[in-house]
């Protein structure tokens, strides 16, 4: 048995030196989730470093959303992220969102929670709410007269739902707190990426979908947000995130990470969206001629 | 569409394939030995085996993440992981499939524990071997394409960003390349399986 641990040991070690080359002092790593949002804002992030500083900047941009990217964080192999107050508050402290709670209150809590429990500094929000909403054909819900979350309680029997598998596994915003919150009883609820749920709403497949506020591709199908008349999903206003650490190693981050502060709104991140989804343009150069045209860079 | 991104991805793919699966037989066929030997292991061993088997990919990858980080090697890691359960459970059927009567003959004419092993056994099992590697390739290759949520490398960037943003010409350009080599290592591993049996016959001496 001590051959094959001795095996495993050196087969170990050995590929950690075939790839796991260890990053130098000035370089900087910036990550995002596996979302055209999150990474055209961390590719924008990316570019401002690049101009602004004189450190290099390695990109982790497309990694598999917050159960990575703060476990990665924790360990040092990232540095910097784009997150929003919402799920920094709910899934990283793990503190309920109760209803009523302002954006402001969530960010402070969101703030001081991830400065002692994670030594990480939140920045200031860029002003848009990547919130959850639920959205439906336009035209169907004209057909059932339906505008609000709580109109679909009297007709949900006859309709399917769709949403992301995370979505299922948020504790309080999700889907239990929908149906329980608003009295729902979908005919069926489905599970799927969510870049397929818009094409199976598209064919008629699924009628209510979770979609994010900030999608572009509400646009390209023709489909309206349902208004979230009891207030059941808390504001997600997205703020950059960096590692103390590298912010003492390298202060001149600061400033660069303050950048885009109240600068990108719901209407300016949907049409950045709607570039890379819909007019299949390089995240990079989409973020590159933003940053241009208002002359961050 | 872009050779120039396609290829690298294509061949940093494969390597992270590789050497998972690799490290999979250096581990996997040893230990496979070990429980012929030993069948008092074997019930531990394969519950182990059994159970990284029904870990979901993404929760393996940010554990191993955990150790390893965010890069290849987590990949490599997560691979060798899941090809566990296709090379030993594969080769311990292989090498206790051996006609018992075979065994004893081999015996009788003086061969030794090791070249019982090394000429009967072995011989007798290598086509269940590299069938068991073969599941683990192209099972690996899928494995690897789910890399991408953990920062590493290979066809998986081209697959996700193409479902991600509807863009189906970037999706096929690295879905494709996957099957292709899915495919390639089917045919591959299944000439040198059929090579191989031809050859033990002639000269591995079983008859």
């Amino acid at each position: 048995m001590k051959k094959f641990a001795s095996v495993l040991l050196a087969a170990v070690l050995l590929l950690s030196c075939l790839t796991g080359c260890g990053s130098d002092e000035n370089t900087v790593t910036v990550a995002s989730k596996q979302f055209t949002e999150s990474i055209l804002l961390g590719e924008m992030y990316a570019q401002l470093i690049e101009a602004h500083t004189d450190l290099k900047v390695e990109r982790k941009l497309n990694l598999g959303g917050t159960s990575v990217c703060m476990p990665a964080m924790q360990n040092g192999e990232i540095d910097i992220y784009f997150e929003y107050t919402g799920t920094a508050y709910n899934e990283i402290l793990d503190q309920e969102l109760l209803p009523g709670m302002t954006a402001d209150e969530i960010l402070e809590a969101a703030r001081t929670g991830l400065a002692e429990q994670e030594n990480v500094t939140m920045f200031d929000p860029l002003g848009l709410n990547n919130t959850f909403a639920l959205a439906m054909k336009t035209d169907r819900m004209e057909e059932l007269g339906v505008e609000t979350v709580s109109d679909l309680a009297p007709v949900s029997g006859d309709l399917t739902f769709g949403a992301n598998h995370v979505f299922y596994t948020r504790v309080h915003d999700g889907y239990d707190g929908l149906v329980a919150t608003y009295g729902l009883n979908f005919a069926d609820a489905l599970r799927m990426d969510s870049s397929l749920l818009y094409e199976a709403a598209d064919a008629g497949e699924l009628d209510v979908i979770i979609v994010y506020a900030t999608d572009a591709l509400l646009r390209r199908y023709d489909m309206t947000c349902l208004v979230d008349d009891q207030a059941l999903f808390p504001p997600y206003h997205g703020a950059p995130v960096c590692r103390n650490e590298v912010l003492e190693a390298h202060p001149e981050l600061s400033d660069v990470l303050n950048t885009l502060a109240g600068a990108v709104d719901d209407v300016t991140i949907q049409e950045l969206n709607y570039q890379v989804d819909v007019e299949q343009r390089a995240v990079e150069d989409v973020a590159k001629e933003f940053l241009t045209e208002h002359g961050y860079i | 569409m872009n050779w120039n991104s396609i290829l690298p991805a294509m061949l940093t793919h494969l390597e992270i394939t590789f050497l998972g699966v690799l490290a999979g037989c250096v581990i996997g066929l040893p230990l496979a030995a070990l429980l012929v030997r030993t069948p008092r292991l074997q019930r531990v061993v394969f519950a182990v085996v059994d159970a990284l088997q029904t870990v979901p990919t993404l929760a393996m990858l940010t554990f191993v993440m955990l150790i390893f980080g965010l890069n290849d090697s987590t990949v490599v890691v997560t691979i060798f992981l899941y090809s566990l359960f296709p090379i030993v459970r594969n080769a311990y059927v292989g090498l206790t499939s051996v006609d018992a009567g075979t065994i004893r003959a081999g015996r009788g004419i003086g061969m030794t524990p090791l070249q019982i092993f090394t000429m009967v056994r072995f011989p007798v099992a290598t086509p269940m071997i590299l069938s068991g590697i073969r599941l683990a390739i192209v099972s690996a290759l899928g494995i690897a394409a789910t890399g991408v949520f953990i920062g590493a490398g290979g066809l998986g960037m081209l697959i996700w960003r193409g479902i991600q943003t509807r863009n189906t010409v970037m999706m096929l350009s690295g879905a494709i390349p996957v099957s292709l080599l899915a495919v390639l290592f089917e045919y591959a591993i299944g000439f040198a399986e059929k090579k191989l049996t031809k050859k033990t016959v002639h000269t591995g001496g079983i008859r």
